[in-house]
């Protein structure tokens, strides 16, 4: 599902990427820490890379090659893409 | 969401450890793709006593940097990656020592420029070259200029290697798209559950830039001829279908051995018979006694 219409809280975000997390490790979303790096998850790049285009989907739009380098957690990242959403909706 | 550029990425990969009474060593110039240890296959097919090391192109910053970045702009060049690698010989090589050098897929292109120009004080034995494509004209192609269905083909290949399947298009599958590919992943557990095409595409894009990457270090490579005598090692399912040496016989010194071993581009890394091929070439070439003059 294509989010560009709605906006999307920090939360939302955050619990997608638990959940795709989650489903990639076969545990609960409720098990996976939000301020883990996700280094340290254990998916390796091309897992990452996968999630990436996933997420990218979900929310509409692109994110910058550096923005997990600068968010380098579901949560910290969930609130980066909410205030980046929130800017270009103002912006628009 | 990129990867990190992996600070602890190390340039050298030791696999196996020089015995007492060296047998040789062997090195490995590796490009990425697959990860370093994917050569483990190759050191345990060699002979006790053969040293084994890696020289992962991810760890070099200037290298790694290009490919995390996508810039081609870069002042790296197939000669300064080289140079860099060649600093590692004297560490890794004992005074007297004797060894290969190997160079897999772009590892080969840049293996061979480390042994032109006087870079190296100690040329190797042999060179051996792993499925790669030799950077002179006929040879040099943009990712833009190669066919969709060769590039999707070859995405294929190297998802397939990860895990150790074959991944096959369907009888009618569009060899151009990525749906096959999807399908096909998912049913050998190439990919993970869930994969969706947007996630797939993503990752196919960084394999795209990858091959960029290394075309546009190659279109501006202008190769010497190799003095050290080469063999040249294709997968039974290359990238080029062509057969022959794609080229590498302008470039090195006559004759060029041709041999073929099994599996595809990626899984001749992963696959043991493969390995146990490759091993048998690179130990004949270290059991042969060379003249004086390859030793500087």
């Amino acid at each position: 599902m294509d989010n560009t219409a709605r906006t999307l809280t920090a939360r939302e975000i955050e619990e997608w990427l638990a959940g795709k997390v989650a489903a990639r490790l076969e545990v609960e979303p409720d098990s996976i820490d939000r301020d883990q790096y996700f280094d340290d998850f254990g998916l390796d790049s091309t897992e990452a890379l996968v999630l990436a285009g996933e997420l990218e989907a979900w929310i509409g739009m692109e994110l910058q090659t550096t923005a997990l380098w600068y968010h380098p957690t579901i949560s910290e990242l969930a609130a980066y893409i909410a205030e980046e959403r929130a800017g270009d909706a103002t912006a628009a | 969401m990129q990867p990190r550029p992996d600070p602890g990425r190390r340039l050298v990969h030791p696999l196996a450890e020089a015995g007492p009474r060296s047998k040789g060593r062997v090195l490995v110039v590796h490009p990425g793709a697959l990860p370093p240890t994917v050569h483990r296959h190759l050191a345990d097919a060699l002979p006790d006593g053969v040293g084994v090391d890696v020289l992962d192109l991810q760890g070099l910053g200037e290298y790694a940097d290009l490919a995390a970045s996508g810039c081609l702009t870069s002042a790296a060049s197939v000669e300064s990656l080289a140079r860099r690698l060649t600093t590692e010989i004297d560490d890794r090589v004992p005074l007297g020592g004797r060894y290969v050098l190997v160079g897999w897929s772009f590892g080969g292109v840049v293996a061979h420029a480390m042994t032109c120009h006087d870079l190296l004080p100690r040329l190797p034995e042999r060179l051996v070259l792993l499925d790669s494509i030799a950077p002179v004209p006929g040879y040099k192609a943009t990712v833009e200029e190669l066919e969709p269905s060769l590039l999707v083909d070859w995405f294929a290949m190297y998802l397939g290697a990860r895990r150790g399947q074959l991944l096959q298009p369907a009888p009618d599958s569009r060899l151009d798209r990525l749906d096959w590919v999807l399908e096909a992943g998912l049913q050998t557990g190439a990919l993970a559950p869930g994969t969706g095409l947007p996630g797939l595409a993503k990752l196919y894009g960084r394999f795209l830039d990858g091959l960029r990457l290394n075309s546009h270090l190659v279109d501006g490579h202008r190769p010497a001829v190799s003095p050290v005598p080469t063999v040249a090692v294709r997968a039974e399912r290359s990238l080029l279908a062509e057969q022959g040496p794609l080229g590498w016989d302008r470039i090195t010194t006559a004759p060029l051995p041709v041999i073929t071993c099994p599996g595809d581009h990626y899984s001749m890394l992963t696959d043991p018979a493969a390995a146990a091929r490759v091993a048998g070439v690179i130990t004949a070439q270290l059991a042969t006694t060379l003249p004086r003059e390859t030793q500087r």
